[in-house]
């Protein structure tokens, strides 16, 4: 109860902003009607050039014979089409859903022929496929059907239900959406179909089920398992896979689904096997293994609070997929082995109607240039897009890449940079042609620019190593060079008895309150040596006061904040996207002191003898080690590569794990605790923290409600 | 006892006073109610007969006024009128062509509004929920009343007789136009609230069938919708407030570009009109119906706004609240607009821009303008520098520094380019997303100093430098701006804010008096600078917002004439004034518009853009189109900018492109100069080619050859051919490469004999 009133707050709270940020107005200048943008490999939004531009608008205005005056024709709109396809001849098949038709049309958009078998109608047909041979294959959805028909439009052949021990009495065959490979097997998506999709031979016979969607099971679901009884979790309607929404083919017989309610592998591109040849999609899998399709686009900042669902997808023929969204209305364009290359939207209006503004996508097409047909079920019409100056140089660079001929593409991708520096794949392009040809500088420096950690980490690993060979003489020279000094100097001090110790005490030990403090800060390594004597030291021999204390905290937000801000981004990769660090520095600070205040309380409750000041004072010193390790690590992380990241986890754990130790022997020395008060004192801190945070939340969220509700009333009174 | 009934006592006391406050601050801020109209002294002296829903009949029309080449006939019964062509008879009537009324097919109050002079949406403001409502004359069987022939036309009041809306009109013939002016001061409302108001909306009206012709819109650079059947009964129409979005009030998002011009126009057969709203055009909102989507016919006009719902909150975020209108109307002195009757070969569109070009001449004192140089100017829009988010703080990311500039325009210059206007962008402190007190020059990319040497640099070059300033809006607080006294507020008192592109942060917008002010203040520092112009980016000339910040209030109105005046000033002062995508009220003070449109908003009933602004404006004032290196096909719109004329301008920096990748506004994806000046340098010399030598000459025909090729003829003789097909285009003996364009030099026929 209270958690949905706080998420309706909450969701009132991002609707307001986001309705108050849409008053000002969009400022649109010539152009088309919508933005196409890039998001790279850490969520990065770009705008960029438009990749296709609109070309024309289809299926306006059709006309059929009317059937109150045989004879004339009459206006016969589309009315909720669902399905669009394009044959080998580029043209075009509307499956006009609300009128039992299947529109063809010429490749300029002239009405050919409408298909309606009248002695055997359709009944809301939703899926059509036109094989090679000219055979028009119809999913007659409404019928539990598929219907073959030949060039002419003859029935050749009706397909219902299979008949098979193997389909599951549960299964219903209702076929949206179809393919037929070269051979004539049939592939139906069918509505609620999770088994996959069905396959079927030539004759009709069931061949099996094919490309079914894996059920995700999060750990909750693995909890209700345990606990559920064996009805109560049957009956978990979620848990079936997701039901394949559209399905294409493409020439090499690579079999493409969509899937709507899945949060990942929206987009599939299955062999033969049936095996997803996009899992682990990426150049980059590293920073980018998420497996999922279909973008959002970002109005400042702020993602769409709904996730895509992906209605239908084209393959083109250089193997490029293209997506629809209905909900978010975004169409996204995937190379073929998954990598982004440009996603466009816009909004249409409420009483607009515009050339490349597509209300709601319920399919796509794309023909033998590469075009693209997007039917929009709302406003009844096929949008065409061409592709732009932009759009055509990325394909074909983009293509070599592919193909692995990267020297070819360098010539295209330095084109494509120039035109857009923001545009990663021609960065990365760019770096892995440079890594290629040797020119290791260069790909670092490219690779870091498009965040490619990997790529950025092996050209790293290669000017490394040609720095440190370059300067092998040198290094060999001043190693050797030191030994003889040690040595030299061991036999000097042998043969006129000089001892390190005189050099110490010629340094004047400072005196006076100067001296006091640098004592007192110098604390701070006895405390690392001998902690426990460290902290007893501070609360009972006033060997540290608050100032010093002060001055140590201060070094190790400094220092933490110089770990946050300038390790190496193949260990921190945010650094990539977010800048700054002062939330991270006062999330330091909020928790530091929150555990102090809270330490103290409890400490002090059960019979703790450590004063405020005191806890105050060994926690700053506790956190020295940020400060004497985390410094060092943050420069040397500069030069380190993920071959070394191991050693660098590695130091970055014992970081933190020391100053949590440090943290205990703070409680045990301060307050006097032996080991096990320690640890229950440390769990009532914890406990405590949680407490503090929550009342801290509740009084300020209740009081700025408050305040505005008063304003509220007020503002209602003055104006109504 | 007695210490309880005291503390009771002081309790009830201070409750009291505290109510006592709360009502005086109620009773404060509580919107004064308008004085009652003084409707009841109201007694007109003549009052005419109701009519029944019709046609006027044209034999009671009676001439009221004549000029060389026109009649204008008016009819005593209707209010209508019809003007009339002395050479071909041809006639432009106020009401639906009598011819084709029969096939009309609309019922209802749309039938009576179409054959009304007047017709009206209004609100009953007593009530809260009420619904807005239409109405016009004749559906309320209205009268005329004070009907009297003028010089050269005629006076009218139409009373609404239920509505009691009392609405006075002037018609008048003058020259080759017809005025149709509604009288602000004269409206009388009753207990109802007018919304907006259309006078005559079926002058010119026509339908598709049979007759070829099209309705110009101020859409882009000017946009087509041809006369169609409209078989499939869209429903879509064109409505867009002229100049642009007003931000304190509602505002629908129909995703379209602002309305630059306050012109439309209509061609129907051999005959058109040009209509220019020259009076309160900043109340008005263009309003154009497509044959079938609102009658039979295509019909456009203005739609007179006298209020506009806004935004109500009810909280301190400005989330919650509900939308009302405002009590008063927005006052303008009179709201005109002429229609320009056009006939023959003038009747188009080039016709239209011709026409209108004459009228920016005559009226707005414009005048052909003089080349400085016999080379088109380039302008190169240099980014100084901008921030983007850094550790602690923002990080200053250095664009290009004076020095660089300099080096800048002299590779420019080595490539071939020469008359270059440099026009500096984000020089002040902290760069282009720090807004507000601009001067002085920020010291990392030279300071003053450095700006200074770079005007003189640029004037030894034989060029101009021009910086860029933005007054309307502030984030960074300096000068003394503090948003809760000077920025921009709606009537509901909300606090009007912007958002920079990256990451949503917030600016707040400047009352527009606080920036005239603030650009005022700065223009003798400017001329000290020693720099040739100014470019106002933003607001100023380019965007009108009513302002309801009691320190600062100003109506849309007051805003446009600040601007003008500031402008003027501007030019005054400093030497020159140019204008970001400006509104064509800012011309005459500014001499430049920098990135006009050069395409529509891809409406489906609109057919193709025109080069309406273009036509009317070259040989007045330079204006370019989108930056160069910033188009979404640089081929095309680079031949685009052939045709229509415009010169070329690209936004540079020294810096490498990516260094940008994270800047809060300047996010353009390629700026480095480096990479385009062999681009830049060949468009500049193939514009020159064609451009060069009509720097100063008015476009006197365009027209589309073939598919795809495009012709723009100068009153010179001069013609460029732009071929945007891939396949060369050959004719009469003329050759243009595939995506090329080619220049005909027809100036001396005698000579060269072509």
């Amino acid at each position: 109860m209270h958690r949905r009133l706080a998420l309706r707050i909450a969701l009132l709270g991002i609707v307001g902003i986001i309705a108050a940020l849409s008053v000002y107005p969009r400022q649109v200048r010539g152009g088309v009607p919508y933005q196409t943008y890039y998001r790279d490999n850490y969520n990065q939004q770009y705008q960029i050039q438009t990749a296709y531009m609109p070309a024309g608008v289809f299926g306006r205005e059709l006309f059929a014979e009317d059937p109150a005056h045989p004879g004339e024709l009459k206006i016969s709109p589309l009315s909720q089409p669902q399905d669009l396809f394009i044959d080998s001849r580029d043209q075009i098949y509307i499956v006009d859903t609300g009128n039992n038709r299947i529109v063809h049309l010429d490749k300029d958009g002239s009405l050919i022929r409408l298909l309606e078998p009248k002695d055997n109608p359709l009944r809301r047909p939703q899926g059509v496929y036109v094989h090679t041979n000219g055979d028009i294959y119809i999913a007659d959805t409404g019928n539990n059907r598929v219907l073959r028909l030949d060039r002419d439009g003859r029935v050749l052949a009706e397909f219902g239900r299979p008949d098979s021990k193997l389909i599951p009495a549960s299964f219903k065959f209702d076929p949206v959406k179809l393919v037929v490979d070269k051979r004539g097997f049939l592939y139906i998506a069918t509505l609620g179909g999770y088994q996959g999709l069905l396959q079927l031979d030539p004759e009709g016979q069931f061949q099996g089920f094919f490309g079914a969607n894996k059920t995700s099971a999060s750990f909750i679901d693995s909890v209700k398992r345990l606990l559920y009884s064996r009805e109560m979790y049957e009956r978990e309607i979620s848990k079936l896979p997701g039901s394949i929404t559209s399905v294409d083919i493409n020439r090499e017989g690579f079999i493409y689904t969509v899937t709507k309610e899945v949060s990942k592998g929206q987009l599939k591109k299955l062999n033969i096997a049936g095996l997803d040849q996009l899992a682990g999609k990426g150049e980059f899998a590293d920073t980018l293994s998420d497996g999922q399709f279909g973008e959002s686009i970002r109005q400042f900042g702020r993602m769409p609070l709904v996730s895509p669902q992906l209605n239908d997808l084209t393959v083109d023929t250089d193997g490029n997929m293209t997506v629809i969204d209905t909900r978010l209305n975004v169409v996204s364009q995937y190379d073929g082995n998954g990598n982004l290359l440009f996603f466009w939207g816009g909004e249409a209006g409420d009483t607009t109607t515009k050339l490349g503004l597509v209300k709601l996508p319920s399919a796509i097409a794309s023909d033998s240039a590469n075009q693209l047909y997007i039917l929009d079920s709302e406003n009844n019409v096929v949008q065409k897009y061409v592709l732009s100056e932009f759009g055509k140089l990325v394909h074909q660079a983009n293509g070599l890449t592919q193909d692995g001929r990267y020297e070819d593409s360098e010539p295209l991708w330095r084109e494509v940079y120039r035109q857009n520096a923001f545009y990663a794949p021609a960065v990365l392009g760019l770096a892995k042609a440079a890594y290629k040809k040797g020119d290791y500088e260069e790909a670092q420096r490219l690779f870091q620019s498009a965040g490619g950690v990997q790529g950025y980490s092996d050209s790293f690993w290669q000017n490394r190593l040609l720095w440190f060979q370059n300067r092998f003489g040198l290094f060999m020279n001043l190693i050797l060079g030191l030994a003889a000094l040690v040595y030299i100097a061991r036999y000097a001090s042998r043969r006129l008895g000089w001892r390190p110790s005189l050099l110490g005490e010629r340094i004047r030990k400072p005196r006076g309150s100067i001296g006091r403090h640098l004592k007192q800060l110098g604390h701070a390594f006895y405390v690392m040596k001998h902690p426990l004597d460290g902290f007893y030291g501070i609360r009972y021999e006033g060997k540290a006061n608050p100032l010093s204390a002060s001055i140590w905290l201060l070094l190790a937000v400094a220092a933490y904040g110089f770990m946050k801000a300038r390790t190496n981004f193949i260990f921190n990769p945010s650094i990539l996207f977010e800048a700054q660090i002062v939330n991270a520095l006062i999330q330091f600070g909020v928790v530091w002191l929150g555990f102090v205040i809270a330490n103290y309380l409890t400490s002090s409750l059960t019979q703790g003898e450590g004063r405020f000041r005191d806890v105050y004072t060994a926690s700053a010193y506790a956190m020295f080690p940020i400060v004497l390790v985390g410094v060092p690590l943050t420069i040397v992380s500069g030069v380190m590569t993920l071959s070394e990241a191991s050693i660098f986890y590695f130091i970055q754990y014992g970081l933190y794990g020391w100053a949590a130790l440090l943290l205990f022997w703070q409680v045990q020395g301060v307050q006097n605790f032996s080991v096990g008060e320690t640890v229950k004192s440390l769990s009532l801190s914890v406990l405590t923290m949680l407490v503090i945070g929550i009342l801290l939340f509740i009084v300020f969220s209740l009081t700025s409600e408050l305040v505005s509700f008063v304003y509220s009333i007020y503002q209602e009174v003055v104006i109504r | 006892m007695k210490r309880r009934a005291i503390a009771v006592a002081a309790t009830a006391g201070v409750i009291g006073l505290l109510l006592l406050g709360l009502l005086w601050i109620v009773a404060r801020d509580a919107p004064q109610e308008p004085a009652a109209p003084a409707d009841e002294a109201w007694t007109p002296t003549t009052v005419s007969e109701p009519v029944a829903i019709g046609l006027p009949d044209e034999a009671d029309f009676v001439q009221v006024g004549e000029s060389a080449s026109f009649k204008l006939w008016a009819d005593p019964v209707t209010g209508h009128f019809k003007a009339e062509s002395k050479a071909g008879g041809r006639i432009w009537r106020s009401y639906p062509d009598p011819e084709h009324w029969e096939a009309e097919t609309a019922a209802g109050i749309w039938r009576s509004n179409f054959l009304s002079p007047v017709m009206l949406e209004y609100i009953d403001a007593s009530s809260s929920n009420s619904q807005t409502k239409m109405t016009n004359w004749m559906e309320e069987k209205g009268v005329m009343e004070n009907y009297e022939k003028l010089d050269n036309g005629f006076r009218v009041i139409f009373h609404l007789t239920s509505t009691s809306f009392r609405i006075p009109v002037e018609v008048r013939l003058v020259d080759d136009y017809v005025e149709v002016k509604v009288v602000d001061s004269g409206i009388r409302e009753g207990k109802l609230s007018l919304l907006n108001l259309k006078v005559y909306p079926q002058f010119g009206a026509q339908p598709s069938s049979g007759t070829d012709g099209y309705m110009l819109l101020p859409d882009g650079s000017g946009a087509l919708a041809r006369f169609e059947e409209n078989k499939i009964k869209d429903k879509s129409i064109y409505r867009e407030t002229v100049y642009g979005p007003d931000i304190s009030f509602y505002n629908e998002n129909t995703n379209r570009n602002a309305v630059r011009m306050p012109i439309f126009g209509l061609k129907s057969g051999e005959q058109g009109f040009l209509g220019v709203m020259t009076e309160g055009e900043e109340y008005a909102k263009l309003f154009a119906a497509p044959a079938g989507a609102l009658g039979q016919s295509n019909w456009i006009g203005p739609e007179w706004q006298y209020r506009i719902k806004f935004f109500q909150s009810t909280d301190r975020q400005g989330r919650n609240g509900f939308y009302t209108f405002s009590k008063e109307r927005f006052q303008a002195a009179s709201r005109s607009v002429r229609y320009y009757l056009l006939e023959g070969d003038g009747s188009d569109y080039v016709g239209m821009a011709s026409r209108y070009r004459q009228y920016l001449i005559d009226e707005r004192g414009l005048s052909r303008l003089t080349p400085e140089r016999s080379h088109i100017p380039f302008y190169a829009d240099l980014i100084g520098a901008d921030l983007k988010q850094g550790a602690l703080w923002d990080d200053y990311i250095l664009g290009t520094t004076t020095e660089q500039a300099k080096e800048l325009l002299e590779a420019l210059g080595d490539a071939g380019i020469g008359n270059i206007t440099a026009i500096y962008h984000g020089w002040q402190k902290w760069g282009y997303s720090s807004y507000g007190g601009l001067l002085p020059v920020d010291r990392r990319i030279g300071g003053n100093q450095g700006m200074a040497a770079l005007a003189q640099e640029a004037r030894r070059s034989g060029g101009k430098l021009m910086l860029a300033a933005n007054y309307s809006l502030n984030n960074s607080g300096r000068g003394g701006f503090w948003s809760l006294n000077d920025g921009l507020r709606n009537l509901a008192g909300t606090l009007q804010e912007s958002a920079l592109p990256a990451r949503g942060k917030r600016v707040s917008i400047v009352s527009p008096l606080y920036s005239f002010r603030e650009a005022r203040s700065d223009l003798d520092t400017y001329r000290e600078l020693g720099i040739d112009g100014i470019l106002y980016t933003g607001g100023i000339g380019s965007a009108l917002h009513t302002d309801f910040n009691s320190r600062n209030r100003a109506s849309r109105t007051e805003v446009l004439r600040g601007q003008q005046e500031l402008l003027r000033e501007t030019a005054e002062a400093v030497g020159y004034a140019a204008v970001e995508d400006g509104n064509f009220y800012s011309l005459a003070a500014a001499g430049h518009l920098h990135r006009i449109a050069d395409d529509y908003s891809y409406d489906i009933f609109v057919d193709e853009a025109v080069p309406f602004a273009q036509i009317a404006l070259h040989g007045l004032v330079t204006y370019t189109s989108e930056w160069g290196n910033l188009r979404d096909e640089y081929e095309t719109e680079f031949l685009r900018s052939a045709e229509y004329g415009a010169y070329p301008a690209f936004v540079f920096t020294a810096a490498s492109s990516d260094e940008f990748k994270k800047a809060y506004s300047v996010r353009y994806y390629s700026m480095n100069y480096r990479d385009w000046l062999e681009t830049a340098a060949r468009q500049y010399r193939k514009l020159d080619e064609a451009l060069g030598d009509v720097q100063d000459r008015f476009i006197t025909e365009h027209r589309e050859l073939a598919s795809g090729v495009r012709q723009t003829v100068y009153d010179n003789g001069m013609a460029v051919i732009v071929n945007y097909n891939a396949a060369p285009y050959s004719a009469a003996g003329v050759e243009v490469p595939g995506r090329d364009f080619a220049v005909i030099d027809r100036r001396d026929t005698d000579e060269h004999g072509a």
